[in-house]
């Protein structure tokens, strides 16, 4: 799980004209998707997994070479 | 004694409110009728600020109540903020259909909920549906559609997940996919689909964060990748990102997504998304293109919501092009509340807004000129620009293994 600059965040009790400028300015979309891939590609296991995923498409493709680089 | 209005979700005040909400919504793009919203923003107002106990107070605090709102300008907007410090829900929130996070809450802490019922859910899907179809989706029934994010299954709480969903399954076709998996970043079928394009001569949208697509682009240009993605192929982002991880103009990130994917400048539509606005704001540039249109890019204003762009300091409104916060008044927003102010840096242009950055309060310092050169607004975070890159490191191994067995 991502924390990233929470404790300097100040408590409101009320809605006031103070909370404007005092967000988190952070996505929380794109910290799901950078957190996701933290957790997931990386080590033995998810190495191991993209290397089973590319064999599935050797497999699966065809001899179609028409890509370039 | 006056009988006491009743506000519940089964209340005529209610139904009839979302009923003339949604009808005001559906007129479409070409509606002028500043008289019909000014009512129906005065009656929402009526109901949050009787439904919405915290914002009552600040309201009280303002002086501005329903009887003495005569405007929609004269509503209290919400610091985005409060969407997290508070239930901002004008229904019960035991009957909500949805439920997810605030904008910019990466703390579980201090995460807010975004809530909305069945009536708020049909106000988003059909204010988004057709502002999706108009300005992304125009001159194609159907697509391929990538998604950079995960699915609303796998991330029920991420507002962007459960909004493209409803954008896969209203625009895409069945071989639409995911990028974003319980394994991570699927890289293989990223560029799987990107070489399947050019082959099949069929367009592709890639829709999601911005901050992927960039990391994306970017780790194509080190290793040298490039495609050529048939005409009509678009990609649409969302998100923004902090600008951490090198820089990127907007400029640049159109000249990458023409380098190294063959998209068109005007098929790059980015959109301004957020949990405390129901109605998402595009890009005009595809829709002009396709009237043959000449007219610079901003983020169009939909005739059921408002934008301001406010002074920092005083929170009064700026003439056009001058720098401040971006305010929005959104019909759509029936659940929560009318009028939110963001901490959005914007412009106002002659006919939309454009949003440059997100300000973070330092006292007496506002230094827009040095982030007004970002894509899609930067509010990403370091540590997510070590992460991606990380994780696109080995793009070129894959892509030549995918290319060699072809």
């Amino acid at each position: 799980m991502i924390i990233i600059r929470s404790s300097k965040i100040k408590k409101f009790s009320e809605i006031t004209d103070e909370m404007i400028g005092a967000a988190d300015g952070i996505c929380s979309c794109a910290s799901t998707v950078s957190n996701i891939i933290n957790s997931q590609n990386k080590g033995k296991e998810g190495k191991t997994s993209l290397k089973k995923k590319l064999n599935s498409l050797k497999k699966k493709f065809t001899n179609n070479n028409s890509c370039r680089q | 004694m006056p009988e006491k209005t009743d506000y519940s979700l089964e209340s005529d005040f209610v139904k009839e409110l979302d009923r003339d909400i949604l009808e005001f919504i559906r007129r479409g793009m070409e509606n002028q009728d500043e008289d019909g919203f000014n009512k129906l923003t005065l009656r929402e107002f009526e109901l949050q600020y009787n439904t919405i106990e915290p914002y009552k107070k600040y309201c009280d605090k303002k002086g501005i109540t329903p009887d003495i709102a005569g405007n929609w300008m004269q509503i209290p907007a919400v610091p985005s903020l409060a969407f997290k410090e508070f239930v901002m829900a004008s229904f019960s929130v035991d009957k909500a259909e949805q439920a997810y996070f605030t904008s910019g809450t990466t703390d579980p802490r201090r995460k807010g909920s975004i809530l909305r019922d069945k009536g708020a859910v049909d106000l988003i899907n059909a204010a988004n549906g057709l502002l999706t179809r108009k300005y992304v989706f125009q001159n194609v029934e159907r697509m391929k559609i990538l998604l950079m994010t995960p699915s609303p299954q796998m991330a029920p709480g991420i507002g962007m997940a459960v909004g493209l969903d409803r954008v896969r399954t209203e625009f895409g076709t069945p071989e639409s996919a995911y990028l974003i998996t319980p394994r991570g970043l699927n890289v293989e079928v990223l560029l799987k689909a990107l070489l399947d394009a050019e082959n099949s001569g069929k367009p592709l949208a890639l829709v999601g964060s911005t901050v992927g697509f960039i990391y994306f682009l970017q780790a194509c240009e080190t290793e040298g990748l490039s495609f050529k993605l048939p005409h009509g192929s678009r990609i649409c982002d969302g998100g923004g990102y902090l600008g951490q991880f090198g820089e990127c103009s907007r400029e640049e990130y159109f000249e990458k997504c023409s380098r190294v994917l063959g998209i068109e400048e005007y098929y790059c539509i980015n959109v301004l998304g957020m949990g405390e606005i129901s109605t998402n704001f595009f890009d005009n540039v595809l829709d002009n293109h396709l009237k043959g249109k000449d007219e610079e890019r901003y983020k169009v204003i939909p005739p059921w919501t408002r934008t301001e762009v406010v002074d920092i300091t005083n929170r009064i409104r700026l003439p056009k092009g001058e720098v401040g916060l971006l305010r929005h008044y959104d019909l759509a927003n029936r659940s929560m509340v009318l009028a939110v102010q963001t901490d959005n840096l914007g412009f106002e242009t002659d006919y939309g807004f454009e949003i440059i950055g997100r300000w973070k309060k330092k006292p007496g310092k506002l230094d827009a000129e040095e982030i007004k050169a970002g894509h899609g607004g930067k509010i990403m975070t370091q540590l997510g620009n070590f992460l991606l890159r990380r994780s696109l490191k080995k793009i070129g191994n894959v892509y030549r293994k995918i290319a060699k067995e072809r």
